[in-house]
């Protein structure tokens, strides 16, 4: 799962290195349009519906806590 | 009780000495007594609104927290409650856009910040990122809280509240980061904003003398921009300093706009606690909503993968935006204003993409400090456009200034002396304009590294010598209306 995310967010955001930190939010890394492109990409793509309880920092601060949070949702949904 | 009184001042240091005082336990009822005294010198009836909401506010929170599981409780709860706090600041938006005057209707000082706060606070316990407050008091504190309560910041709750509620010791380094940060907003309020003022309400209180100069009109609006900032970010540093000497640190608004490169960067730079608020409470719940989502698909699946992922970017932004403007007044002009900026940050988001290769086929080296200067400087005169909607209170007004901007210029009006006749002697528009010289220097130097950890360096006898040197030239060169109280602050009025 965290392979996948990764590739599809490289492809979108060529100029992020989402690699580089485990705080990709509290760094600046990300701002508010591209946590917004992340979750456009990651709903189309999982066909899943992030509720507002999970946009918090844990959840994007990494490729990691993405992974989890996709496939908690998607154990959810499924 | 405006901040630039003697009461006010005063009243700080009778409430600064009590606090430190008193057992650590009951600190804060003396930021609620004072808070409470504070506003209370508003008006009794605005003082029993502002308790009101509150009463709301905590009624909603608590059953929400109780009905825990039942969502369709919760959701009733809270719609109840938005809709009364809202409705409640829209009719006096509303009433004073169009002059109605009811006896029982008074608009409280600072509802729209207070209002705000309060409905992320419901919306925050609605999604169980915040418990709910049991005691009234503590809720009441966290609402009027006297230093934010005019002009905000509009605080989260998570964020202050806690601050409040606990008992913080004396701090030298506190007193004196928070004494610097004061005094530089006065210096801002009262040496450079309420100068600039005076020319900027004399061109456009007699608009219609100066429809031929060009320059003067320009000049004005951009002043008026200088005025802006200067009172709103100088009113900032104050109430930020004040809660500093009390061991309380309030979210900052505003990080040097002026420096953004882009209209985006500016208003993460600017109002930030409003834009914040907008983010989690309006943008956001669009962005993740089933309905947006399911368009954003069927767009997708229609005009292609860019096209379906810009609606979530676009729908969002128009309504962040015209909701924005809507908060700012309910003229016309304010509803063109967000629309302005939407329309701005909208289009440099989507277009993102080609904007860069645009720049590449122009061989423009982005990394350039000219390319970063100019674009500072481009942010700017959005800006100023921006304002020029705005200030000059009608778009009427707009028109006629633009107009007169662009048929005559007059560029030798600047130089022959007849800037020195618009309100502003020669001494102090030199004054003013050497003022705004040390405010943009302070900038460049403060993108740098912070200032006031350089002062906090200093031994105490320079430290000490050159705030009382600040402070007397404030107090020399400060714009002071009648019986000392100088003009208000320009963002109470929301």
């Amino acid at each position: 799962m965290e392979e996948k995310i990764l590739e599809l967010l490289t492809e979108e955001y060529p100029d992020v290195d989402f690699t580089s930190s485990n705080a990709l939010v509290d760094d600046g890394i990300l701002d508010s349009l591209t946590i917004t492109g992340i979750i456009a990409t990651l709903t189309m793509e999982f066909g899943i519906t992030i509720p507002y309880e999970e946009i918090i920092e844990e959840n994007f601060n990494s490729i990691a806590g993405l992974a989890k949070m996709v496939t908690k949702l998607q154990s959810k949904e499924g | 009780m405006s901040l630039t009184s003697i009461y006010f001042f005063l009243f700080m240091t009778a409430l600064i000495i009590i606090y430190f005082i008193v057992p650590k336990k009951v600190r804060w009822i003396v930021l609620l007594v004072g808070s409470c005294y504070f506003y209370l010198a508003g008006g009794l009836d605005i003082f029993c609104i502002a308790c009101a909401t509150v009463a709301i506010t905590y009624f909603a929170a608590i059953w929400m927290e109780k009905a825990s599981q039942d969502i369709k409780k919760k959701r009733l709860l809270l719609s109840a409650a938005v809709v009364l706090l809202l409705g409640f600041l829209t009719l006096t938006k509303v009433s004073s856009h169009y002059g109605w005057q009811y006896r029982w209707l008074v608009v409280p000082l600072g509802i729209s910040y207070y209002t705000f706060s309060l409905i992320g606070y419901l919306a925050d316990v609605y999604w169980k990122k915040e418990k709910a407050e049991t005691n009234y008091l503590k809720l009441l504190l966290f609402t009027l809280y006297f230093p934010k309560i005019i002009q905000g910041p509009i605080s989260k709750h998570k964020s202050i509240a806690g601050q409040l509620l606990e008992g913080h010791e004396f701090d030298y380094d506190n007193l004196c980061a928070g004494v610097q940060l004061a005094m530089w907003g006065y210096f801002k309020k009262l040496v450079i904003a309420d100068r600039a003022a005076i020319f900027v309400d004399t061109v456009f209180g007699g608009l219609d003398n100066y429809l031929e100069s060009g320059a003067i009109l320009t000049m004005a609006v951009i002043l008026s921009t200088v005025q802006l900032y200067c009172d709103f970010s100088g009113y900032m540093d104050i109430v930020i300093g004040i809660s500093q000497i009390l061991g309380i640190q309030l979210e900052n608004n505003f990080k040097r706009p002026f420096f953004s490169k882009s209209a985006a960067e500016f208003w993460r730079r600017w109002h930030i606690t409003l834009g914040a608020w907008f983010k989690d409470y309006v943008y956001m719940p669009i962005v993740i909503s089933p309905r947006l989502i399911k368009f954003s698909t069927w767009v997708r699946n229609h005009f292609g993968k860019r096209t379906g992922k810009a609606m979530m970017n676009v729908i969002p932004l128009a309504v962040v935006w015209l909701l924005t403007g809507l908060w700012h007044g309910t003229g016309k002009n304010y509803v063109l204003w967000g629309i302005y900026w939407g329309a701005i940050i909208i289009t440099t988001t989507v277009f993102a993409p080609e904007i860069k290769k645009f720049n590449k086929f122009l061989h423009i080296n982005t990394e350039a400090s000219s390319w970063q200067l100019f674009q500072m400087v481009r942010t700017t005169a959005i800006f100023c456009v921006g304002r020029l909607i705005t200030a000059p209170g009608s778009l009427r007004n707009s028109w006629k200034i633009l107009l007169g901007m662009t048929h005559s210029f007059r560029l030798w009006e600047l130089f022959d002396g007849t800037i020195y006749t618009l309100g502003l002697a020669e001494i102090d528009m030199k004054l003013l304009v050497l003022s705004i010289g040390i405010l943009w220097i302070v900038g460049i130097q403060q993108e740098k590294s912070s200032i006031r950890e350089r002062i906090s360096g200093w031994n105490a006898l320079a430290r000490w010598s050159f705030y009382a040197v600040a402070f007397v030239s404030i107090f020399m060169l400060g714009i002071y209306g009648t019986g000392y109280d100088a003009s208000s602050f320009a963002y109470e009025r929301y």
